[in-house]
């Protein structure tokens, strides 16, 4: 039997619960592994020639492909691995790659076959094979590729959460205004069934009519009692799908038993952060999580707040509950930013209107807009296929809105905001930051605390999300005039005011984030940011 | 229903693609993703950018501004919404004497032209993780003009041409 080891691949911008699960799984199996961090293209010719530039490469390679957007880096460094001449038996796993199986292992021989779906028990039957030299093409879980055809294995069942490894850490970990933070999860899955979210299919695919799974609150609580005492873990960042279930009264029982457990292993002073979807924010709920789970922010999933944009993304939702939601969260001060998904494929300029309007008026928190997207395995991606609206192929799916005056207003959008929102160092993150940077000094600091500094954010805050409704009213004005007026001609008109008001946010965002710093003497996550600048980007090419 | 609104419909597989991305990445270094850091972890839920380039034809985000001093003409490439340039400008019909990206979104392009041919550069870009090829076309004028001299002007001095109209397009 051979020893080695296997490369798990992926992004690491924080720890990946995805591979140093796999790592603690193939640990536990007696399996060596080590996390090989893969953040943006600028890396792929270092990892290559760190797999195959070695006395002992890896004999098994992990691709982590749950981001459709990663898709491009990480199947061209399986091509350029191949090509360097690794012999490592190659595999891919997550969202994408477990939706895409077929069409991955059909395009990209590189691939030798994909986990599918929870990999954690896949990933040590596969790598314990090829270790021993067995057959490897029946364990239960793959997609393979044989005699020509890509086949499916049979579907395994997601694991018992309460049988898992915790994840493997990074020592070094994750640290923001000098305290240690780690991400983890306390369950697997998704009560909701959103139309542009893949997450109610994959559980539903491995374990029908589960979708979704808690880990035993003492688990939860051993493990994060472990990162506090033992690496000194301040902050827990909650990746789960959704922190919460249906029922204000089971939220109620299941949070209090963590708070209760948490209290028993006696953690200091640290802080939560959670993802929640509107109907989960009650008063009851959110005030035990910030009284006694020490919340510093919730991620709160709006995306439309019309009749139309509701029903077009399967919310489950009835308009009103997310308004209801964030002055829940207004009252308890908490830290809250959200996403607008503004243009969906039915919407009007009419609902449009609608959400530029709850924009408005919660612009006082950061938020950022953009379209629906097309995602492998969600109900909205086959609904597009079954219409003939979805353009493009399995790497990158594409759409116009059904409306042909609100897609005017998109393509617009698009050109115009998409530094704003998308670009190397959005200001609309900038005000995510900013709010962060507040909301730790407040929760860390509050014998430095200012409560000026938070009514600055929020001015901050207004500024740049009146800004972007302002514009984008003035977009659709313009397209509403004329339907011959060049989309250039409409960026052109918005572009002045817009970047005007991004200069004039980032001066004020920047001033108060100095201020913090000096208070605090911590290095603020809005001056991280702007020192992130590399050569990269700032043009590589020179004269000649 | 088809869909039959202009957009950019990826005329290569998913593989080609996938190779053009890979060989931009090793050949200079892709500057549309960067390593960030855990920098605003705690506070960023990005959301993520449309899928694609896919409002119009790569060119329409692309303008250019032309300037001619002495035999050089000096072509000035500004890429807008979401594009970036990832690799340096090539030319044929004129060899290039200068090139410096300005900023992301500006790239100064000197040529020096020895006859009155249509010059055409070609820029790599990526939008959205797609590679592509703006082509910038630089069409040659010769003005008819009535103090042309012997030959009624119809040829240019110097044999450069008076002037030149750009096109813009994906190729």
């Amino acid at each position: 039997m051979r020893q080695g080891w296997v490369a798990l691949v992926g992004p690491e911008l924080e720890e990946n619960l995805s591979l140093r699960s796999l790592a603690a799984t193939l640990a536990r199996a007696g399996i060596a592994s080590r996390i090989i961090r893969f953040d943006g293209p600028q890396q792929l010719a270092g990892i290559v020639s760190q797999l195959t530039n070695t006395d002992e490469p890896p004999f098994l390679i992990g691709l982590s492909l749950a981001f459709q957007w990663r898709a491009m880096d990480l199947l061209g460094l399986a091509i350029a691995l191949k090509e360097a001449g690794s012999r490592a038996h190659l595999t891919a796993g997550g969202h994408f790659a477990t939706f895409a199986s077929v069409e991955m292992l059909t395009d990209f021989p590189e691939l030798d076959s994909i986990c599918r779906q929870e990999a954690d028990e896949t990933i040590v039957e596969l790598a314990t094979a090829l270790k021993e030299g067995r057959e490897w093409s029946t364990i239960p879980g793959l997609a393979v590729r044989s005699n020509g055809a890509v086949s499916l294995t049979a579907t395994r069942a997601s694991p018992d959460l309460s049988t898992l490894p915790w994840p493997v850490r990074d020592p070094d970990g994750m640290r923001v205004h000098g305290r240690r933070l780690a991400p983890l999860v306390s369950s697997r899955g998704c009560y909701a069934n959103c139309s542009f979210c893949c997450i109610a299919a994959w559980h539903e695919a491995a374990s029908p009519g589960k979708r979704y799974r808690f880990r035993p609150v003492d688990d939860v609580a051993d493990e994060m009692a472990h990162l506090h005492h033992d690496l000194g873990v301040e902050i827990f960042v909650f990746h789960d799908d959704n922190f919460f279930v249906p029922r204000e009264r089971d939220n109620l029982t299941r949070l209090a038993a963590l708070a209760d457990a948490l209290e028993a292993r006696k953690l200091g002073r640290y802080a939560t952060v959670i993802k929640a979807r509107p109907m989960d924010v009650t008063p009851k709920v959110f005030g035990l999580l910030v009284e006694r789970l020490h919340a510093l922010r919730a991620y709160v999933g709006i995306e439309t707040d019309t009749d139309q944009g509701l029903k077009t993304l399967r919310r489950g939702l009835k308009k009103g509950e997310n308004e209801r939601a964030m002055k829940v969260i207004d009252e308890l001060g908490l830290f809250v930013s959200f996403n607008m998904l503004a243009f969906d494929p039915d919407t009007t300029l009419e609902s449009l209107d609608e959400n530029l309007e709850f924009m408005r008026q919660f612009a006082h928190h950061p938020f950022n807009f953009g379209r629906v997207e097309l995602y492998a395995g969600t109900p909205l991606l086959a609904r597009m296929q079954r219409e003939g609206r979805a353009r493009g192929d399995w790497l990158m799916w594409d759409y116009s809105l059904g409306d042909e005056q609100t897609q005017r207003v998109f393509e617009v959008v698009n050109d115009a905001f998409f530094e704003r929102n998308f670009g190397e160092d959005p200001v609309a993150h900038l005000t995510m930051a900013l709010r962060g940077d507040v909301a730790m000094a407040k929760h860390f600091r509050p014998e430095l605390y200012r409560p000026e500094w938070l009514t600055e954010t929020q001015r901050v805050c207004r500024m740049l999300g009146e800004n972007s409704v302002i514009q984008l009213r003035k977009i659709m004005a313009g397209v509403r005039e004329s339907s011959t007026r060049s989309r250039a001609r409409l960026v052109a008109e918005v572009v002045p005011a817009l970047r005007q008001a991004e200069a004039e946010v980032r001066e004020a965002g920047r001033a108060l984030a100095q201020t913090i710093h000096e208070t605090l003497k911590v290095e603020t996550m809005v001056s991280l940011k702007a020192e992130l600048a590399t050569p990269l980007q700032q043009g590589v090419f020179r004269d000649g | 229903m088809t869909d039959e609104r202009a957009s950019v419909i990826p005329s290569r597989g998913p593989r080609d693609r996938v190779v053009d991305h890979l060989r931009a990445a090793l050949s200079v270094g892709v500057a549309s993703v960067m390593v960030t850091g855990c920098t605003s972890c705690i506070v960023s839920d990005p959301l993520p950018q449309p899928s694609a380039c896919s409002v119009g034809p790569v060119s329409s985000s692309v303008a250019t501004t032309l300037k001619r001093v002495g035999t050089e003409v000096t072509i000035e490439i500004i890429l807008s919404g979401r594009l970036q340039a990832v690799g340096p400008v090539t030319a044929v019909g004129a060899p290039i004497t200068g090139q410096v990206q300005v900023s992301p979104d500006l790239i100064r392009v000197t040529v020096q032209p020895a006859s009155a041919n249509n010059i055409e550069l070609t820029l790599p870009v990526v939008c959205a993780g797609s590679t592509s090829k703006v082509g910038i076309r630089l069409r040659a004028v010769t003005l008819n003009r009535p103090d042309a001299g012997a030959d009624g002007g119809t040829s240019t001095d110097g044999g450069l041409p008076d002037d030149y109209v750009i096109d813009v397009f994906d190729k």
